[in-house]
């Protein structure tokens, strides 16, 4: 569980980016957060692993204050939670199988990680995770051989051998087309239903977080406007969150002929 | 005239000198209808001004009075067949090639070789602590850039020297003088590539709970192995002619061999170390030449 009380994050350069953030985030939600560029979905998604400090008020996950936490401390936490980025943020002259593995290098120590000294556990759990998503057949291939929809199902893999409670994802699929990005989602969907992961997401498409999602998140201007069911999302609520209502040809478009 | 518009004249003057006009579109009678303003390259400026320099270097250069080309056909006349007061005879040309300069050879490949990868092994942690990526903290990788490039103003000659005082005449101080001048060389062009590496996977690494020196490991080797095998080869190529310059000074290997035939004056013994030493150097820049292609 997630649970944001009274949340501001100031930047450096005097930028509020996120005001009076008040969220609680159950487990097995997938949560899509809907904004538009700059509005701090970014932020409100990284303060969650603590890549981004917190200002002020108290940010819990899964019964850890993040406030109080630095160290190996922090990065215990951080362990039980996935990331996905929009670039994939793979290893491109690594092999899928190291890049996955290297979800266990929160597991290991230093000695171990420099001589990639995995147990054969978590040898297998890398290869069944890329298994779970497909391409176990591109194991052994270079990382930047492979297109950009199996780059992030093999970041997702990376989560996966994680053992996450948690899957963050920022972007996930901004840097794909169409097609791929329904694939892709359909994924995520999986791995929130089979495996009980929590999902939070950051999403361009407000289409596509309200086919995804079970709860969605609007936020302007670094405030929460909107939080509810995907059914609940009027034309009214995306004029709240995005300035004025979306024209049709702003939409993905075309999700019922993939289907 | 004012003194307000001689000034926007003056302006107006400069500007024309630093920028020039592109033409975007022009009307049927090729009359420009939209145009942009593009900086001036400095490109010629620059050039006059190398040549100026050059041309006045020149001038006041000492000149020699004579160039005696006719000495290179003596000198390599001598180098390459027996004479008659040191090998007298074929045969022994080839025997002291075979038999002495090549062994010494192999020497200073076991010198260099030792030295470098010394050298390396002490770049490695400093390379790791100057990257500005690695280590965000200026008040730490600066001063760590510093110590080292001080350590890179001093000539390999002058290391040669010192590390003579220290180790004494002998092959064990032209292994601490390469070893300390790699250092100089490796961490320079280690830090820079490091600095320009995607950080991106690095980021993803942190954000599954690993440490900056784990995150490095698993994120960052990778990108950075085959850029330090290559400069592991390069330096080592650059130290095998620097080797020669060491014995000089006697810091030992074929250098000291080639010092001492020179002194004397005895050109074929000079000319029966060069022949091995060129092949070397051939064969070594082909070898790490192809390396380094294969690994980038």
């Amino acid at each position: 569980m997630i649970k944001f009380d009274s949340v501001d994050k100031v930047y450096s350069n005097g930028y509020k980016a996120l005001k009076n953030i008040n969220l609680t985030i159950n487990d097995g939600d997938f949560v899509c957060i809907i904004g538009l560029s700059g509005a701090g979905k970014s932020t409100l998604l990284r303060t969650i692993n603590k890549m981004h400090d917190i200002t002020s008020g108290s940010l819990v996950v899964n019964g850890d204050d993040l406030s109080k936490a630095s160290g190996k401390k922090l990065r215990l936490i951080r362990r039980n939670i996935g990331m996905i980025f929009q670039s994939f943020n793979l290893v491109n002259r690594s092999s899928v199988y190291k890049n996955v593995l290297a979800g266990r290098v929160g597991y290991h120590s230093t000695f171990e990680t420099i001589f990639g000294l995995y147990t054969k556990r978590e040898k297998m759990l890398a290869l069944q995770s890329l298994d779970k998503l497909g391409i176990l057949d591109k194991a052994f291939v270079r990382a930047d051989q492979l297109s950009g929809g199996q780059q992030q199902r093999v970041a997702l893999a990376r989560a996966l051998t994680q053992e996450p409670k948690l899957i963050l994802a920022d972007e996930p699929v901004a840097s794909l087309d169409p097609v791929t990005t329904l694939s892709v989602m359909d994924d995520f969907k999986r791995i929130n239903k089979d495996y009980k992961i929590t999902i939070v997401a950051n999403m361009h498409h407000v289409d596509l977080a309200l086919k995804y999602a079970t709860r969605i998140v609007g936020i302007k201007n670094g405030e929460i406007v909107f939080d509810g069911m995907p059914e609940e999302v009027t034309d009214d609520i995306t004029t709240k969150i995005y300035g004025r209502a979306l024209k049709h040809s702003e939409k993905l478009g075309d999700l019922e002929k993939h289907d | 005239m004012t003194n307000s518009t001689f000034k926007e004249n003056n302006a107006l003057f400069w500007h024309k000198i630093f920028y020039r006009t592109v033409v975007v579109s022009v009307d049927e009678n090729n009359n420009p209808t939209k145009t942009i303003e593009k900086k001036r390259s400095k490109a010629l400026l620059w050039f006059l001004l190398v040549a100026v320099i050059f041309a006045l270097s020149c001038c006041f250069i000492n000149q020699p009075k004579t160039i005696r080309l006719d000495q290179i056909q003596v000198i390599f006349g001598q180098m390459f067949s027996p004479s008659i007061w040191s090998l007298k005879t074929y045969d022994q040309y080839w025997a002291y090639l075979f038999n002495t300069a090549i062994p010494a050879i192999w020497d200073t490949i076991e010198m260099v070789l030792i030295g470098t990868t010394l050298g390396t092994i002490f770049a490695f942690p400093l390379m790791l602590i100057a990257s500005s990526n690695i280590v965000v903290h200026e008040y730490i990788y600066q001063p760590i850039r510093f110590f080292v490039d001080f350590i890179r103003t001093i000539p390999t000659y002058v290391l040669a020297i010192l590390c003579t005082v220290f180790f004494g005449l002998g092959e064990t101080a032209g292994t601490w003088a390469i070893a300390i001048f790699t250092l100089g060389i490796m961490f320079k062009l280690m830090y820079e590539y490091i600095d320009t590496c995607d950080m991106n996977p690095f980021e993803a690494s942190i954000s599954t709970g690993a440490s900056r020196l784990k995150a490095f490991c698993v994120a960052l080797y990778p990108q950075v192995k085959p850029m330090f095998f290559s400069n592991f080869l390069y330096t080592f190529e650059i130290n095998i002619r620097a080797s020669v310059i060491l014995g000089f000074v006697g810091a030992g290997g074929i250098g000291q061999m080639l010092s001492n035939a020179m002194n004397a004056q005895q050109y074929d013994k000079v000319g029966a170390i060069l022949i091995p030493l060129f092949v070397l150097v051939v064969c070594l820049q082909l070898l790490s030449g192809y390396l380094r292609r294969k690994s980038l």
